[in-house]
């Protein structure tokens, strides 16, 4: 996932200013790759952790002040998230909430599949948190037909929110039909 | 009155849900603020037959649902009701941009309060009720650890830390490596009108104690810090020399163990281990008891303390932390040192010396009413919100 987002990331900022913001078990670090694209590396700010929710749900707090202390830095212009795998979905739908960010939803790969206990209450739980994802966003991203039907079927997502982009440039285009519709 | 102050105040419980005194903390605080004219919305987990919205002595009490999502222990548990909380109240201040602050009640909030303090740049100020270390006494494994954490992380994260207690102040600025001078104290508070309520005294006290009997009284968690283990052990005495009998209000994990232990002693006809009771007949209680004995090992304030006091119910205590700072020694109660010997030496006193017992209640009584009343503890609370406003103000972190 982290090279996948690398690249499509450096692809995107040729065209609009681009801010990944990402989890660091260090300190935290601001990075300039070029002069749209740049890298928020976050630490968690509680440690340790009892499970993998725990640790998502304080990491995304964190996730919310950087998020939104780039949006106020920007004046509050438009901008939109692209939340890849179900780990700051909570951060997600805060920002959402809170100042009517919309965000688009890739997710990777689904509980679903990775768990060997799928049924277990962690489990249920992260694909509670997958669903809320689903849900909540504007646009879902997939990267085959296999996992559209995936999440068709486990989550029971219409159809026409869940997008194949061929490119760069129809995601980009996806993008901008939801900065006009919000 | 109109203040301009606006508060949204987050709590895991808010009565009717109950787990501890947090409950009947933040229910007295944000209805006195309100009568101050400040506006205030509490935004709390959901509890069976309570609605999700409702207003209660000027407050509005919003109620989200906590259980949303299955969890399979109570750390995570408390993670996703932090999300639940905060998506909740994100859209609530999102729809009326006009709160000053925000004021989070102990770790469990967090989380929440955290990211909401960031996503509208508003003021946070936190109230520490405990902490992970004084409740453990220590920081012994992975997950105290996790939770001690939070603690520091929230502290870090606050304008301004409200502690019930110098004792708790002291405890917080050490074990958290807060600031002393980001602390404020203010103590919780007593509605002392409920304990003049009239009720049956004779018929309440025979559901406890025979006529003959020496009530000794006893409310709290269960728990080691308490200290109920030591009282039980001054008992067998008190039962021969004053026919005594020991009621114990509460409930956790020691429970079994004392039921054990008193049976042990030849006791357990002279000790009635009640659980929870409902709050007119805990009121009552501690109006028909002989005396009210307070062993506790750590207590950051204490408030069953202030409960004996508005009831002129004689207390023992051993006057640790809080305890220390609402009571003095033969002015308001008799200190004693946390052992069954002296507990028993302590009881007595007050049970052979009843002019002795008469002085300590009235005085306790007195400055009960007159240092413990929730308006003024609001007050000294709205000049904590008042504070970091003005600060706030001032400075150029804003949501614009």
């Amino acid at each position: 996932m982290a090279y996948e987002v690398d690249i499509l990331a450096s692809k995107i900022s040729n065209n609009l200013p681009v801010s990944v913001v990402t989890f660091n078990d260090g300190a935290y670090s601001v990075e300039s790759k070029s002069h749209t694209l740049e890298i928020h590396r976050v630490p968690n700010p509680v440690t340790p952790h009892a499970t993998i929710v725990t640790w998502s749900v304080s990491l995304c707090s964190e996730i919310e002040r950087i998020v939104a202390d780039i949006y106020y830095a920007r004046e509050k212009r438009e901008m939109l998230l692209d939340v890849h795998g179900w780990h700051f979905i909570p951060a997600a739908v805060a920002l959402k909430k809170a100042l009517k960010i919309p965000f688009a939803f890739t997710p990777h790969s689904l509980e679903e599949h990775r768990s060997g206990d799928p049924s277990s209450a962690l489990s249920s739980c992260i694909r509670g948190i997958e669903w809320l994802g689903l849900y909540e966003s504007s646009l879902v991203v997939v990267d085959s037909l296999w996992m559209k039907e995936q999440v068709q079927k486990i989550h029971s997502v219409p159809q026409g929110k869940i997008k194949i982009p061929k490119d760069t440039e129809e995601l980009l285009s996806s993008y901008q039909k939801i900065l006009q519709a919000s | 009155m109109v203040n301009s102050t606006s508060v949204i105040m987050l709590s895991w419980e808010y009565p009717p849900r109950i787990i501890g005194g947090l409950s009947a903390h933040v229910y007295e605080l944000s209805r006195s603020l309100s009568r101050l004219g400040v506006k205030v919305h509490v935004v709390t987990c959901d509890f069976p037959g309570a609605p999700e919205y409702e207003e209660v002595n000027g407050v509005s009490v919003h109620r989200v649902d906590s259980y949303r999502y299955p969890t399979p222990d109570f750390a995570t548990w408390v993670a996703m009701m932090n999300v639940n909380l905060q998506h909740a109240t994100a859209e609530i201040i999102a729809s009326d941009r006009k709160f000053s602050v925000i004021h989070c009640h102990d770790w469990l909030v967090a989380d929440a309060g955290i990211g909401l303090k960031h996503l509208f740049r508003l003021p946070l100020i936190a109230t520490i009720h405990s902490t992970e270390h004084g409740r453990r006494g220590g920081i012994h494994d992975d997950y105290q650890r996790m939770i001690a954490s939070h603690e520091a992380w929230l502290t870090r994260e606050a304008w301004r830390i409200i502690c019930c207690s110098n004792y708790m102040a002291w405890e917080v600025s050490n074990v958290l490596n807060v600031p002393h001078d980001k602390i404020d104290v203010v103590p919780n508070g007593i509605d002392s009108q409920l304990y003049d309520e009239p009720f049956h005294a004779n018929e309440l006290r025979l559901r406890f104690a025979s006529t003959d009997e020496k009530l000794i009284l006893y409310v709290g968690r269960l728990v080691h810090e308490k200290g109920v283990h030591l009282l039980l052990e001054s008992m067998p005495q008190l039962i021969r020399d004053f026919n005594a009998k020991l009621v114990i209000v509460g409930e956790g994990y020691l429970k079994e163990e004392l039921i054990k232990r008193a049976e042990e002693l030849g006791i357990g006809s002279k000790v009635f281990i009640t659980g929870f009771l409902e709050s007119s007949t805990l009121r009552g209680l501690f109006r028909v008891a002989d005396v009210c004995v307070i062993p506790s090992l750590y207590e950051p304030f204490g408030i069953v303390a202030l409960e004996a006091m508005v009831s002129k119910c004689p207390i023992v205590t051993t006057g640790v932390g809080g305890l220390g700072e609402i009571l003095q020694h033969e002015k308001t109660a008799l200190f004693v040192y946390p052992t069954p010997e002296s507990i028993r030496w302590g009881v007595s006193q007050l049970l052979q010396n009843r002019r002795l017992a008469e002085v300590l209640t009235d005085n306790a009584y007195q400055r009960a009413k007159l240092f413990y009343r929730w308006d003024t503890i609001a007050e000294n609370t709205l000049a904590v919100y008042t504070r970091v406003v003005k600060e706030y103000g001032m400075g150029s972190w804003k949501a614009k």
